[in-house]
């Protein structure tokens, strides 16, 4: 069960923590649960740069060993195949968080918490062509429900 | 080592085998076996070693009489009649092609002391079983996997208890007529197997070094589990070709941890029994070891034993944190991963530091130590019980294979400080 959270959410995270990011931290933190976050690559240091509270839930995480990092080589050759079908569809300018899908298809993680409308993100990762099986966007947390059903991370090398 | 073997041993219900590797951290809370789990670490080595009966009450490890070393169930099951302890070696010196030896050995209480019931050497096509009856006397099996060949040999030897009994029983058994001409094709294979000796002692430090000293006398430089030989070591090998292959390191691993920058002997007459002051350099002049942070005394002794070039394979490893800011913490655990990089030993850690094992992981994300090389063992009390979970890396360094339980703690802090 492993989930990734973009940057634009990052805030959300914070002090005050907001409504919608609460079910993802109870989930995140719940002892005796296998919940993971994914990060890697560019969003490994958007998240960071978010401020203290999100800084710190993901060293929780790390040392509790729910916090997946990939690779930034493995993400690359990722992006590079989805910036090819991006580029297909015609939305290699439209869309600007490619690192993101290419997360998703390297980690196997198909729940992603974003409010990205704007850029096609959410679009792109629920679309059969890019991700297979298809990714599900955690926004609010009328959502909490596709946190109980989030699939495990792929295996690790 | 490969892995230990346990069997009823204090805290550990039953028959475990643990796999260890070259870097290899104990974790988990207090009192869940972690100190139990080295010191059957060092008598599993030490069966190897020397075949002598092991010292449970060796320092740093007192672990005390039969009844302190068997399992207790508690209840109807009470005390385990029995307790084992092995390890597995690769054998990498096998002249016959046997890959791994086991030696597991299995203690019965004896007026309130353990004393050996069993004794079991195995590699992948042979094992010899030494068991001791009733009336005390010792009998031999061997089995052969392939071609299936079972000899029990007749001669008995009365069991003493005393220094090398086993490896006179060896020779006897080794001796006997009748394997001689029933298993005479295996005898090369067998007697590989039993050979004592071929690992050197293992090296065990205590939780807490001694205490600095502002001048020291030239006395004794026999190993000590806390250190205390260290600066005589220091003393010895200062200005000769030692000091400066050891020197080097022990700096750089001393300025990357902010601990000093220099460190020197001072002697107090002109012998070399003469008494002498261990000093230390830090942003100035140099300064005696008792006029600096007691972390330096603390990691002193560690870094100098596992630096020097000393024939020890293993190093059994009590909290070498204690006292250290995390910087120093931290560049510990690059300096093991250095060590199992570069030179011949095995490490067996036990600690509490996340800024440690923070920093191994990280060693293995930026590819400088092998992932295959480091293993984690969680050490987590269960229905009265032990279990242990081996922890893999990745080659990221993300953990693998972690148990749900574990880190329960600091999740539940995490979500009592965000107030969730």
């Amino acid at each position: 069960m492993c989930i990734i959270i973009d940057a634009n959410v990052a805030h959300t995270f914070g002090d005050p923590i907001h409504e919608d990011a609460v079910p993802i931290l109870k989930w995140l933190l719940k002892p005796r649960c296998s919940a993971m976050l994914v990060v890697g690559g560019s969003l490994t240091d958007e998240l960071y740069k978010s401020g203290e509270p999100i800084r710190r839930l993901l060293k929780t995480l790390y040392q509790a060993g729910r916090l997946r990092t990939i690779k930034a080589e493995l993400l690359q050759i990722e992006q590079q195949k989805v910036m090819k079908l991006l580029k297909a569809d015609g939305l290699e300018e439209k869309m600007n968080d490619p690192h993101i899908i290419a997360l998703a298809k390297a980690s196997g993680s198909r729940l992603l918490f974003s409010r990205d409308h704007q850029s096609h993100l959410h679009s792109v990762f629920t679309d059969r062509k890019y991700l297979q099986p298809p990714d599900k966007v955690y926004q609010t947390k009328k959502h909490t429900r596709l946190l109980r059903s989030a699939p495990k991370c792929s295996p690790s090398k | 080592m490969l892995s230990l073997y346990l069997n009823n041993f204090r805290c550990f219900a039953g028959e475990q085998t643990i796999p260890v590797r070259r870097l290899t951290l104990l974790i988990g809370e207090n009192s869940t076996g972690k100190t139990s789990f080295l010191a059957a670490a060092r008598i599993a080595e030490k069966l190897w070693t020397t075949p002598d009966h092991p010292d449970f009450n060796e320092e740093p490890f007192k672990l005390g009489a039969f009844d302190e070393l068997a399992n207790y169930r508690g209840g109807r099951a009470g005390r385990s009649e029995s307790f084992g302890i092995g390890a597995t070696h690769p054998s990498t010196r096998g002249k016959h092609g046997i890959d791994t030896r086991t030696q597991k050995a299995t203690f019965t209480n004896t007026n309130g002391r353990p004393t050996f019931n069993c004794v079991e050497y195995s590699s992948e096509n042979y094992s010899v079983v030494f068991t001791r009856s009733d009336n005390n006397r010792v009998a031999a099996v061997i089995n052969v996997q392939s071609p299936k060949l079972n000899i029990q040999v007749k001669k008995t030897i009365n069991f003493t208890n005393d220094y090398y009994f086993f490896r006179y029983a060896i020779m006897e058994i080794l001796r006997d007529p009748e394997l001689r001409t029933e298993g005479e094709s295996h005898l090369d294979q067998i007697n590989d197997l039993l050979l004592f000796s071929h690992y050197s002692e293992p090296y065990a430090t205590a939780p807490i070094r001694t205490q600095p000293e502002r001048t020291y006398e030239a006395l004794t430089d026999a190993a000590r589990p806390q250190g205390e030989h260290v600066p005589m070591i220091l003393s010895q090998i200062y200005g000769h070709k030692e000091w400066e292959s050891l020197r080097e390191p022990l700096e750089k691993f001393a300025q990357a941890s902010g601990l000093f920058d220099q460190i020197s002997v001072k002697r107090l007459g002109r012998s070399e029994g003469s008494p002498f002051q261990i000093q230390v350099k830090i942003n100035g002049p140099a300064r005696n070891l008792m006029d600096v942070g007691y972390g330096v005394s603390q990691v002193l002794p560690l870094i100098v034993d596992l630096l020097r070039d000393t024939n020890r394979e293993l190093f059994l490893v009590q909290q070498p944190e204690v006292h250290l800011h995390p910087r120093a913490q931290a560049e510990l655990g690059s300096f093991f991963a250095s060590l199992v990089k570069t030179r011949r030993k095995q490490i067996i850690v036990e600690t509490h530091s996340d800024y440690l094992i923070d920093r191994i992981r990280t060693c293995v994300r930026e590819e400088f130590i092998k992932s295959t090389d480091v293993l984690f063992l969680y050490f987590e009390r269960q229905k009265g019980t032990i279990l242990i979970h081996p922890i893999t890396l990745d080659v990221s360094g993300n953990f693998q294979s972690v148990p749900e339980s574990f880190r329960g703690f600091f999740m539940e802090e995490e979500k009592r400080n965000l107030g969730i």
